[in-house]
């Protein structure tokens, strides 16, 4: 046994001063006084069968001065050595021990400890530490946990190589496969002779492995409980109504115990798109929408700024009404930006096939951030139409013969148009119904039309009945393989409908409705999370697919990319960073935004759920290397505690 | 609770009870729920057939009785002499066993004191009404009686002659009574006034009296003190009347326990009197002395 807390002279003197102590205090001890009372014969019913007081004194004196040697021996550290003598003895036989270390390399290991370290900074310091003291003829190799477990170092007894690989430790964005690793650090171990011991550094939980029972499984807590806000949701996309606009969602949640104050702001490479400042109760979440105009740029971000977490009640010194700031601050900056790429809008194309019609002209002019092509029947640009150029066409009285497959609107159809079915010519016909939760009427009342000559329609079962007369309908809407048509039986001419308020809300209402869905044109990148791999398929001929960092806003291009040989089938890549990135040598090669946005990674308040190591067979016991024990300190403080429970049941019982 | 010891603390007051008092005893007498027989005649109807009153039977002539008492009507329907009795009112016996041990020195006023005046009270009632009122003060046994003469002007030497027993040891109440039982020839009334905390009990001593068939009325005396202790700490208690000493840490619980084992031994007392059809009442000394005689007692039908 040996002491390596408190010296051997200071024990003692605490061991007889405290003794000492407890003696005088057993002398000086107050005496009952005593009281007259009439009889004894009720106090004998309630008093238990009692110990001789003296007796009992000296038990609590006896109980109280161990307690105090248990906790004058915890302070004294104790640690039982191993014999030098027998060690020696048996040095020839002893085995060396191998180890496999696991460290953790998950996107929460960047996270900053408050000190200028982060979590893989601790565990690399440990690594370094188990490396430098390797003892003769022991081993170890390092297995990185990364999303993909890499075998860094295999089992060997040079510390510098193990030096050089713990000094490349990195935490990349993703998740760590920590049970992977762990299986593959296990398939290290297959060869070895016991004692073997798996070592594991991480912030993290994992189901502890089953292993042999000659294996010791020590699992190294890393890192303590911080707080942190992230972005967890972050897209744009174009938004409803003409012209459109861009919109992003962001959603931030905060994984904190104490309320955090954030400016959230989405920004390209030259302009602020948006910033406001939130305060996020503690564990909370926010959701915004931010909406601006197209930028010139392709790609924007959105950055956290300015995160304080606030003090609670009580907490830091009392400043009035004003909230006090309070460190540590937001730990993991990885999870602060998100990144994605601008889609690009386009207007709403209109084509209009008229031979005059100054209403539906003035009402398409009268929308804004459209494109607007009239000609007359004769020239109506059929292969155009076909090609998809156009969201919507107006049909004004005319029908082409091969009706292309578009978004259609037919006015006054002579004939049967698109599927829609002429029944009959009625004159005057009086409006008897209208479909006003049809998005075509949205916002519009449109009762009391009067028409003067309407062809009637013979609906189908998929039509959708607009506008109906008792005897059929004059108006139907149809959605079917992906195209929506509507027919009005009438001529606007012939009715009263242009003259309504509400008509260029209807011709506004079409085009929306039409247009739906295509506001915007092929993306210009992809959003990508950073958790999980990339998959390309090389394009025909290259060997390579080359993925580079995009340059950042403030940041200075990135030139030496990552090169993945191709070979017949598709190649995968886990991102190291978040960025904006390119691909080269792949069939698809638009560029990612990759993105953390992974709430289980930025919850940095809990650390690993292994808070002590799990119950695990002890390594072999190897003579010469002296093992710290259980913490005997422990065990004589619990003990200390035990006796005084006991004191304190003897006196009181 | 004093800490002194509590004996001979009995003032001597000549008048303990009050003018007015004793006016409202005047009305009272001792009831007595069996007829008992008495040697003089007095107000109490006992078994003895005599002169009194009340019919109760015939009984053929015998020579030698007197003239006055044939039934003349009678002899006119059966042609026969017949003597007419009558229940005789004769004296009633009312004994006072009064605890005057060291225990019954606690209280403000003392149990002893509570326990004088109630039995000044009652021999004023059974004086007033000419029954023989016997005093017997026991401890650890029986003391020396006082008989009192059949007038009520010497009740207050019953008050006197208690006040001046200085209390002293132990209670022994089973010894007293079979000391009693010796001596009481006369059956009667028995009324115990104490605060029954004997180590030998008093089951015992109550089952003489009932089997020597005295009609026995149990006064149980209590002072607040023994009722809710105020106590706490480590305190060493002792034994008024043994002197033994036992170490206790008084905790809320084990007073909770005290209180309790207080309760349940008025309890057992008041339910072995009600399983025997006995008077009980009990008495705390903090409570109005007037109101146990003149309503306890009297809806215990003692007193009448």
């Amino acid at each position: 046994m040996s002491w390596t807390g408190l010296p051997t002279q200071t024990l003692w003197l605490a061991a007889v001063v405290g003794t000492g102590f407890l003696l005088l205090l057993f002398l000086l001890r107050p005496r009952p006084r005593v009281l007259l009372v009439p009889s004894h014969v009720l106090w004998n019913k309630v008093l238990p069968r009692r110990m001789n007081p003296l007796i009992k004194e000296l038990i609590a004196l006896l109980l109280q001065i161990l307690a105090l040697l248990a906790v004058v021996g915890a302070l004294g550290h104790p640690e039982r050595e191993v014999d030098p003598v027998a060690a020696l003895e048996h040095e020839g036989v002893a085995r060396p021990r191998d180890r496999v270390v696991v460290v953790d390399c998950s996107a929460s290991m960047a996270a900053d400890e408050g000190d200028g370290q982060r979590r893989i900074d601790l565990a690399r310091t440990g690594i370094e530490a188990l490396a430098s003291g390797l003892a003769d003829g022991e081993r170890m190799a390092l297995v990185v946990a990364g999303a993909e477990p890499v075998v860094a170092v295999p089992l060997t007894d040079d510390p510098q190589r193990l030096g050089l690989a713990a000094r490349t430790l990195r935490a990349g964005p993703g998740r760590a496969d920590l049970d992977g690793a762990i299986a593959l650090a296990r398939t290290l171990l297959v060869g070895a002779e016991p004692p073997r011991e798996l070592r594991v550094f991480s912030d993290g939980g994992a189901e502890p492995p089953e292993l042999p029972g000659d294996t010791a499984l020590v699992w190294a807590p890393v890192g303590r409980p911080r707080p942190n806000v992230a972005v967890t949701t972050f897209d744009v996309r174009a938004s409803e109504g003409l012209p459109a606009r861009l919109e992003a969602l962001v959603g931030i949640d905060s994984f904190a115990d104490r309320d955090a104050r954030v400016t959230v702001s989405v920004e390209t490479a030259t302009r602020v798109l948006g910033r406001a400042e939130y305060t996020l109760p503690a564990g909370g979440s926010l959701d915004r929408v931010y909406q601006f105009a197209p930028p010139e740029e392709d790609r924007v971000e959105v950055v956290l700024r300015e995160i304080a977490f606030l003090a609670r009640e009580g907490e830091g010194p009392a400043t009035g009404d004003e909230v006090v700031e309070q460190v540590p601050s937001d730990a993991l900056a990885m999870d602060d930006h998100a990144f994605a790429f601008l889609p690009q809008l386009r207007p709403a194309r209109v084509l209009l096939v008229s031979r005059g019609n100054q209403y539906l002209n003035a009402a398409l002019h009268l929308i804004p951030g459209l494109q607007l092509q009239v000609v007359t029947p004769d020239e109506f640009p059929r292969s155009r139409v076909a090609s998809g150029r156009y969201d919507v066409v107006f049909y004004d009285s005319f029908v082409p013969d091969d009706l292309p497959r578009a978004n259609s609107f037919f006015i006054n159809p002579p004939r049967a148009a698109g599927g829609f079915s002429l029944q009959r010519r009625v004159e005057a016909p009086i409006t008897s119904d209208w479909n006003l939760g049809h998005p075509l009427f949205a916002n519009l009342v449109l009762r009391d039309l009067n028409v003067a000559v309407s062809g009637q329609f013979e609906p189908r079962p998929e039509d959708v009945r607009l506008i109906g007369t008792p005897t059929g309908p004059i108006a139907l809407a149809r959605e079917a393989g992906g195209v929506r048509q509507v027919a009005f039986g009438f001529d606007f001419a012939d009715s009263d409908l242009p003259l309504r308020v509400g008509f260029p809300q209807l011709i506004f209402n079409t085009v929306l409705w039409m247009r739906e869905g295509r506001a915007t044109g092929p993306p210009t990148g992809v959003a990508h999370l950073a958790r999980d791999p990339a998959w390309w398929q090389p394009a025909a001929g290259t060997d390579q697919v080359v993925v580079d960092r995009l340059l950042e806003p403030g940041q200075s291009p990135v030139t030496r990319g990552h090169e993945i040989p191709a070979g017949d089938g598709p190649v995968s890549h886990h991102f190291e960073r978040v960025g904006f990135f390119t691909v080269a040598g792949a069939e698809d090669e638009r560029p990612l935004a990759v993105s953390m946005l992974d709430p289980l990674e930025s919850d940095l308040r809990a650390t690993s759920v292994h808070a002590e190591p799990p119950v695990s067979p002890p390594p072999a016991e190897v003579p010469g290397i002296p093992e710290p024990l259980a913490p005997i300190w422990v065990w004589l403080g619990l003990a200390a505690l035990l006796l005084m429970i006991g004191e304190f049941g003897v006196i009181n019982r | 609770m004093p800490e002194s010891a509590p004996t001979a603390e009995i003032p001597d007051r000549d008048s303990p009870l009050s003018p007015d008092f004793l006016r409202k005893l005047e009305y009272l007498r001792v009831l007595a729920r069996h007829q008992h027989q008495g040697r003089f005649a007095a107000l109490t109807r006992s078994r003895k057939l005599g002169s009194g009153i009340d019919f109760a039977d015939h009984r053929p002539y015998a020579p030698g009785d007197d003239f006055k008492d044939i039934d003349w009507n009678l002899y006119g329907r059966l042609d026969r002499f017949m003597i007419r009795l009558a229940e005789e009112d004769t004296e009633l016996n009312l004994y006072l066993l009064v605890d005057v041990s060291a225990s019954m020195g606690f209280g403000d006023p003392t149990k002893s004191e509570f326990a004088c005046r109630v039995a000044a009270a009652l021999s004023y009632v059974g004086l007033a009404h000419l029954d023989r009122v016997h005093l017997f003060p026991f401890g650890d046994n029986l003391l020396p009686p006082l008989h009192p003469p059949r007038n009520k002007a010497h009740a207050i030497n019953v008050y006197r002659y208690l006040a001046a027993q200085r209390g002293a040891g132990s209670s022994d109440l089973n010894r007293s009574v079979m000391g009693f039982a010796g001596v009481a020839r006369t059956r009667g009334v028995v009324v115990v006034l104490s605060d029954f905390l004997m180590h030998d009990g008093w089951r015992e001593a109550l089952d003489i009296l009932r089997a020597a068939r005295f009609e026995v009325a149990v006064v149980h005396l209590s002072s607040p003190e023994e009722a809710a202790p105020e106590l706490r700490g480590e305190i060493l208690l002792r034994d008024a009347e043994t002197g033994r000493r036992v170490r206790v840490r008084v905790t809320p619980a084990l007073l909770k326990r005290y209180r309790q084992a207080y309760l349940e031994h008025g309890k057992e007392l008041s339910a072995y009197c009600r399983r025997y059809n006995l008077f009980y009442a009990h008495a705390r000394t903090d409570s109005p002395f007037e109101e146990l005689v003149l309503k306890t007692f009297r809806s215990g039908r003692l007193l009448g």
